[in-house]
């Protein structure tokens, strides 16, 4: 009997088993079904659209409609922007409700791949981290054309494109289409990532603040030999340290500025230069070898990962590191913020000096801020929606944080920025209030003029830092755009070209042989068809030369 | 009575039918994750594009273009010399580790101490390849870690293990001895527990030695199960288990370390070239399928063992 028994329910087991199976199998079909067809409550305002929409006024749709809307953010700072009381009001006066999906950067470039293959994206995406001009070219297929929409539904970018016309050039890709939103942002530094040294360093040990590579080699020699931070042991200092390589701004004194991180430069004379071949990089990377054979660099900058670098920043007992190039001197080492002041860039070999930055303020005007992908279902909503980024007011609040909370408001029209609770930078509390420098944005010249920036904290501190770098700033290799094929085969070139330019560096920095290797490294770099990829370049600054 | 003549299949269905559902659901298993996406391997002969999908892209010109791409590449020499190396490597230390454990567990008589030893050698299988590789380069840090600090103390200077590319296959070699020997061995410990008792009284009245137990019975009875092991191995001998390969990565050991999995994955995933990144893992797949091939060909020679 019960040898039967056990039979029967084995028997149902397995069976629910491969039911399960069956439908785990067909999952993704049936929900792809559902997907198109769409819940009830939405395909009901398809039907009575002319209805619902209301194409000017508040608020946009009389029937709640839900918008998916992704986004990116850096690191672990997750959605607690999507708190920001400007966008809780915007909700309730449009009637169109948000579901956000908020991606860490971290592993963004993964995510990306695997949602451009899986053919399903979300209906609008926000920030220009998100999707770059080679995503959206190979794929324009699964973006909207926004011509028409921001002619019909959108008169605050519309004007704003009136204003500024950098505003229309630069998001009108080489197909003549536009496929992304721009941004611009208010109160701008022009320089990028600044020396930083520890000041308390110096005065512990009597040492001057350096301004040529000569000095800053001394004073980073004493650091590492003395007892710079005062705690008894003198061999615990890193004056130099990296993650995965070294910071490149360190080759700043060389001449070598790379603002958008793809190794290009724009001499004095208007020619490009490929910084990485170069006789300039050639001699930085001697003088980062002498630092390295000299114990001035941290052994492990090529092997720790960012966590290792960030606990030695962040050291509890004493600070651990002498110099390093960052946004702000607060910006990097926690309770130690207070140790750190920013110099003036340091004088080089030519006795010049030079920063990287941008003379119009860093990323002042960006695109791919977002875009309306094909599979968005009422495209006019989500345009007006994105519409009402467009306005001074509303930019501001989404760059800091609400009016009431991060900004305030005076009687005569001009905009504060309030001090940051105890214990959080200024700049971390920006990102955890507001959109930051991703998203829609737009503030006219007039508008500017209301903003009060105080000198002491975040951004206002930024500008005035931004002070020293700001006569010596370098051109910048434009935010250019490639074609189709171009930005196809860059991605193929640099996977290699540029991987082989980092482990060549690290292991002269730490081996040395840098004259030896040099021809062999040129001629390695040409067989990997470098001058293809400097053809591009070219070629893309070329054209953008004479969109202007 | 004659339908059961005519056709031998069906009859043995029917008869067994209780059998042939419990495999049901591996075989779905199969066709839907195994079987089915097979022909996506296709793009690796297109010009892939995720919006025209995999039928609607075009075909590529010359349809080979993708392999004459990584047979042409900077990366091809480093990635198909790095990966039979470290495999054979792996495989000299981390075949017969195991079966020595097992022979060694399989000795002891005290319960509670096999019981304890066992256990405290698998363990560490089951901490995870992140925090597994967080630990080495902790570990291995000469700055804030234990090497680096015994070091310190003996006052030698620290090496920076991870920075030399020649150290690479050892540390990750050694720390998969360490991390996966204790959970091999439970196979091998399963086959011997199966000898039949009366083979050692048999030879106990013959008057064998431990070692010549050992020698004469455990050894051959564990040689089926190991070399079906080792086939199953060799077959995987140009793939190599990416994640600990590539969180091991840095600058300055990539020399030695950059294998054909983290190269798929690094022109596939962060690359987005889906069509290329297809054409090296299909050449990887081919030759491991040759190898395996081979190598069960062989075994059957010899031994008699094989997979089919």
């Amino acid at each position: 009997m019960s040898s039967t028994l056990k039979r029967v329910i084995s028997l149902i087991v397995v069976i629910g088993l491969s039911v399960v199976l069956l439908t785990g199998c067909t999952g993704t079909r049936a929900d792809k079904e559902t997907d198109g067809k769409s819940s009830p409550s939405t395909s009901s305002i398809g039907k009575t659209e002319d209805q619902n929409f209301n194409p000017e006024g508040l608020p946009i749709v009389n029937e709640p409609v839900t918008l998916q809307v992704l986004t990116t953010r850096w690191g672990s700072m997750g959605d607690s922007f999507t708190q920001n009381q400007w966008l809780i009001d915007l909700e309730r006066k449009t009637n169109v409700k948000i579901e956000w999906q908020v991606h860490s950067l971290n592993d963004w470039s993964e995510k990306k791949s695997i949602l451009l293959a899986g053919g399903e994206l979300p209906e609008v995406v926000i920030g220009m981290q998100t999707f770059d001009d080679t995503d959206i070219m190979i794929n324009k297929e699964y973006f909207l054309d926004l011509t028409n929409l921001i002619d019909q539904y959108m008169p605050n970018l519309k004007e704003a494109m009136q204003t500024i016309p950098e505003f229309k050039t630069i998001v009108t890709f080489p197909d003549g289409k536009i496929y992304s939103l721009p941004k611009n942002l208010p109160a701008r530094p022009m320089t990028c990532n600044q020396p930083i040294i520890n000041k308390k360093w110096l005065d512990n040990l009597g040492l001057e603040e350096p301004t040529t590579v000569d000095e800053l080699y001394y004073v980073l020699k004493k650091f590492e030999d003395k007892d710079a931070n005062g705690n008894g042991n003198p061999d615990d200092e890193y004056p130099i340290c990296g993650a995965k390589g070294l910071n490149m701004d360190l080759l700043n004194p060389f001449g070598i500025t790379d603002l958008y991180g793809n190794k290009m430069m724009v001499m004095d004379d208007g020619s490009l230069a490929y910084y990485p071949i170069t006789e300039n990089y050639k001699e930085g990377l001697k003088w980062l070898r002498k630092l390295y054979s000299e114990g001035i660099i941290d052994p492990e900058s090529f092997t720790q990962d960012a966590t290792m670098q960030d606990s030695k920043r962040k050291n509890p007992s004493a600070s651990l590191v002498g110099f390093d190039y960052a946004w702000t001197p607060d910006a990097l080492f926690g309770q130690w913020s207070d140790e750190y002041i920013a110099l003036a860039p340091i004088k080089g070999p030519d006795g010049k000096q030079y920063a990287a930055g941008d003379k119009n303020g860093i990323s002042s005007i960006m695109r791919n801020e977002a875009e309306i992908t094909k599979f968005c279902k009422h495209p006019e909503v989500a345009a007006r929606w994105l519409d009402q980024f467009y306005d001074g007011e509303a930019s501001i609040q989404n760059f800091w944080g609400a009016i009431g909370t991060v900004i305030t408001k005076n009687s005569d029209g001009t905009y504060v920025l309030n001090n940051p609770p105890e214990g959080i930078s200024a700049d971390a509390w920006y990102w955890d209030q507001s959109l930051r420098d991703f998203g829609p944005k737009y503030v006219s010249p007039d508008f500017q003029k209301k903003i009060k920036l105080s000198p002491s904290s975040g951004d206002g501190l930024k500008l005035e830092v931004s002070k020293l770098g700001d006569p010596f700033i370098t051109t910048p290799y434009p935010n250019v755009m490639y074609t189709m094929e171009e930005s196809d085969q860059l991605s193929t070139l640099r996977t290699d070209i540029d991987k082989y330019i980092e482990t060549t560096r690290a292991e002269w920095i730490t081996k040395g042989g840098i004259d030896e290797g040099w021809d062999a490294y040129i001629k390695q770099l040409n067989e990997m068809e470098l001058d293809q990829l400097i053809k591009i370049y070219t070629d893309a600054y070329t054209r953008y030369q004479q969109i202007k | 009575m004659k339908t059961s003549y005519q056709n031998p299949a069906a009859k043995n269905i029917r008869q067994n039918w209780g059998l042939y559902l419990l495999l049901l659901p591996s075989v779905i298993l199969l066709i839907c994750f195994a079987y089915k996406p097979m022909y996506g391997v296709i793009i690796a002969f297109k010009d892939y594009k995720s919006a025209s999908g995999i039928i609607g892209s075009p075909w590529a010109d010359p349809w080979y273009k993708y392999f004459l791409r990584f047979f042409k590449s900077f990366q091809f020499k480093t990635t198909i010399t790095n990966t039979p190396l470290i495999n054979i490597y792996s495989l000299t230390v981390n075949f017969p580790l195991p079966i020595i454990m097992a022979l060694i567990i399989n000795q002891m008589h005290a319960g509670k101490f096999k019981r304890v030893f066992q256990t405290i050698t698998y363990m560490p299988h089951f901490i995870s390849t992140v925090v597994m590789v967080g630990l080495i380069r902790i570990f291995l840090s000469p700055g804030i870690g234990f090497m680096g600090n015994i070091c310190n103390l003996l006052g030698i200077e620290a090496p920076n293990l991870m920075g030399e590319a020649s150290a690479f296959k050892s540390i990750y070699v050694w720390s998969d001895a360490w991390q996966h020997t204790g959970w091999d061995s439970i196979i091998y410990i399963a086959a011997l527990s199966n000898i039949d008792i009366y083979l050692y009284e048999a030879a106990t009245i013959d008057g064998a030695s431990k070692l010549q137990k050992l020698r004469y019975i455990d050894i051959p009875m564990l040689i089926p199960t190991a070399s079906i092991l080792l086939i199953m191995r060799v077959g995987n001998l140009m793939s190599l288990g990416f994640e600990k390969v590539y969180l091991m990565q840095n600058d300055l050991n990539l020399s030695a370390s950059e294998v054909i999995a983290t190269y798929v994955y690094k022109i596939g995933i962060n690359g987005a070239q889906y069509s290329y990144s297809a054409a090296i893992n299909m050449f990887n797949t081919i030759i491991n399928f040759i190898l395996l091939i081979t190598v069960n060909q062989i075994t059957k020679k010899i031994s008699e063992n094989s997979l089919w």
